[in-house]
């Protein structure tokens, strides 16, 4: 798959409001990615990506990082979200500069699981599951 | 080493009110680990913070804590450790609660050096209270309370730490928890006050320092060959460094310094702790006039 059709792909399955949203969103979540998979997995996920989404995958260490969460993947996947105007969840009260940002967060990382596994075999998807957080592996299973 | 402390020991059920994606989930995650490491168990442990975000630490942990009022955590720690040298007593707050509101304890508890060691989420800004401006928020940076930008330029923890006599000063990024965990085992470790600095994303309200800003600037100290960590002087110009690359890792330690509770002549016949059955008896008259004359 191209490049640009894999981010359309994204904003029209997410209904984003523009192509460089969308790109944002794919490039955050890769980059989440990137903190997660070993070196191994993503070389063996070149041949499907688009080189410029493989580039972001090249930081990746040797081996995969258990001491990263869901928690701290979605940090790293929320990276270029807004996050202001919306609910604030955490005190349970509306609060205009405040925002929980996990569900949209999630819901972005699964418009582009979507994507990705579309781009994948079935073993390379089982392959890269395993290697997920716990939580992120079940929001790669059910993209 | 065996260890015979799983992390999951310090876990509770108490359900935890952060962003998704805040960086103190992994600060939480890598001081269990760094406990568990240690073989030290939840009773062994006093979790002192302040107020705001990060300060919610201890009610998430399984281990003693102690929330105090705004800025005041490391007078509060340092009297446990005086009252009890045997408790692991750690520090742990946000840049707001300790370089601006607790700024005096800290710069104080630094020259003391008492063995503790101090864990700051330093996310530089206010996120409780919705995105005001920190102590550690750089010169320029927009939020509700600096339309135009702030003033002032940054507090520099590290600098400051070095400059008021801290044994120990290291800084960390929340996101590597591994690296994390190792600095705070080595905090704890040290004999004297360590200050632990963690760069930690505020995913809600500071959208310039995020994960990927991090990432992009932070080295590791210990892969500097030419790195040592007892030279002062190059202590100083590690601190200084903050932009285009920040360094993580220890900055400063230097081993052998005397520590406060060493120090305190009315624990040389042992701690408040060690004798609460004496104390808790009621002293004879003699007993009152031989602890006047010791502060005499």
């Amino acid at each position: 798959m191209e490049y640009r059709e894999f981010i359309t792909q994204v904003q029209e399955k997410g209904k984003l409001a523009s192509f460089e949203e969308a790109e944002a969103t794919t490039l955050s979540v890769m980059r989440a990615l990137s903190e997660v998979i070993c070196r191994e997995r993503a070389v063996s996920m070149q041949p499907c990506l688009p080189s410029e989404l493989f580039c972001v995958l090249e930081p990746c260490r040797p081996e995969v990082d258990p001491f990263v969460d869901w928690q701290t993947f979605i940090g790293w996947a929320s990276a270029d979200l807004d996050a202001v105007g919306m609910p604030d969840k955490t005190l349970g009260g509306l609060d205009l500069f405040a925002v929980d940002a996990a569900d949209e967060a999630m819901r972005r990382c699964g418009l582009v699981f979507c994507v990705l596994k579309s781009c994948m075999d079935r073993s390379q998807q089982e392959a890269l599951a395993r290697e997920l957080p716990e939580e992120v592996c079940d929001w790669f299973r059910c993209a | 080493m065996v260890t015979r402390i799983d992390a999951k020991i310090y876990d509770t059920t108490v359900e935890v009110t952060w962003c998704a994606g805040c960086g103190d989930y992994a600060i939480l995650k890598a001081l269990k680990l760094a406990l568990a490491d240690l073989d030290i168990a939840p009773h062994e442990v006093l979790l002192v913070s302040g107020i705001g975000c990060g300060s919610k630490l201890p009610d998430y942990m399984n281990a003693n804590g102690y929330m105090t009022i705004h800025g005041r955590p490391l007078a509060v720690a340092t009297g446990a450790k005086l009252a009890n040298p045997d408790l692991n007593v750690i520090v742990v707050n946000g840049d707001g609660d300790s370089y601006g509101i607790g700024g005096n304890h800290f710069v104080h508890t630094c020259r003391r050096n008492p063995n503790i060691t101090q864990i700051v989420e330093n996310n530089q800004i206010y996120g409780l209270t919705k995105g005001q401006y920190s102590p550690t928020s750089d010169a320029g940076f927009i939020t509700t309370t600096s339309p135009d930008g702030a003033i002032e330029a940054a507090f520099n923890p590290a600098a400051i730490a070095l400059a008021a006599g801290a044994t120990f000063i290291a800084r960390s990024f929340s996101g590597d928890p591994k690296h994390m965990a190792e600095v705070i085992t080595q905090g704890i470790r040290h004999r004297g006050y360590a200050l632990i600095d963690v760069l930690q994303p505020c995913v809600t309200f500071n959208r310039v320092n995020t994960y990927a800003w991090y990432r992009e600037r932070v080295y590791h100290l210990e892969e500097e060959e030419d790195y040592d960590p007892s030279d002062r002087t190059a202590a100083w110009e590690k601190a200084q460094e903050w932009g285009e690359r920040i360094p993580v890792g220890v900055i400063y330690r230097v081993e052998g310094v005397p520590i406060y509770e060493d120090q305190v002549k009315a624990l040389e016949g042992g701690s408040p702790v060690s004798r609460l059955s004496e104390l808790a008896r009621a002293p004879a008259l003699e007993q009152y006039e031989g602890l006047k004359d010791q502060f005499v």
